[in-house]
């Protein structure tokens, strides 16, 4: 029990307040408890370093490929580079082909979230023969 | 940080093969002198491109600076049972 569950409780027991302020009391605490644990957890989240491409065929054939995501950062660092005009014929011809995206709306924010997400992200593919093809994000 | 050595190593089918270490400062240092001996040329290049095109040259820099420091790590290692191709930045 903590200690402010405790303060509470005695309060109630001493009179100091009635049953309805007390339970009110402790679902606001308890609430409160859970936004920090939450806040906890999504602070926690790690960002991967790399994406892996590794394929293993049966003959032998083996391919070992390393992305670093950052190159995804430095992406959006070279976006900025692009002349407004070139961004708005970007978006009209991306809006031609029915893709409602635009450029601007990319933003370091979206990047953070996208790479979070992308620590869950695996593929795994294997067929018959035994051949594998795996890709993932990760740190190793 | 920026890549300070790129490996490549490739080998063939008849077990030939080359290993290349290139140093990266080797290509910095000349670059870095190069836009020094350059940079009156470049000024109005910046300028004629802000102006005419609307270009932000002043952030090339930077943006290419954290292109290169990203690709550190990249690694590339192809092997079959005839070849071998490996690719890395470190």
């Amino acid at each position: 029990m903590t200690e402010e569950r405790k303060k509470i409780l005695e309060m109630l027991a001493n009179g100091k307040i009635t049953t309805e302020e007390a339970e009110k009391l402790l679902n606001t605490f308890e609430s409160k408890i859970d936004e920090t644990q939450k806040g906890d957890a999504s602070s926690k989240t790690k960002i991967p370093k790399y994406l892996f491409v590794k394929v293993d065929s049966t003959n032998g054939d083996k391919v070992n490929i390393r992305v670093p995501l950052k190159i995804i950062r430095a992406g959006i660092k070279l976006k900025s580079l692009i002349p407004q005009e070139a961004q708005e014929k970007i978006d009209e011809k991306l809006g031609e082909k029915g893709v409602d995206f635009k450029l601007e709306d990319i933003s370091e924010e979206n990047i953070h979230e996208l790479l979070e997400a992308l620590a869950e992200f695996e593929v795994n593919v294997e067929d018959k023969k035994g051949e594998n093809v795996k890709i993932y994000c990760g740190d190793s | 940080m920026i890549p300070m050595v790129v490996k490549i190593k490739i080998q063939a089918e008849n077990k030939k093969g080359w290993r290349l270490w290139i140093p990266l400062p080797l290509l910095y240092f000349p670059a870095l002198i190069l836009v020094f001996l350059l940079s009156p040329i470049l000024l109005v290049a910046v300028i004629v491109l802000t102006i005419v095109k609307g270009i932000r040259i002043v952030g090339v820099l930077p943006a290419i600076f954290i292109f290169i420091s990203s690709l550190r790590g990249l690694n590339i290692d192809i092997n079959s049972k005839d070849s071998k191709v490996y690719f890395s930045i470190q």
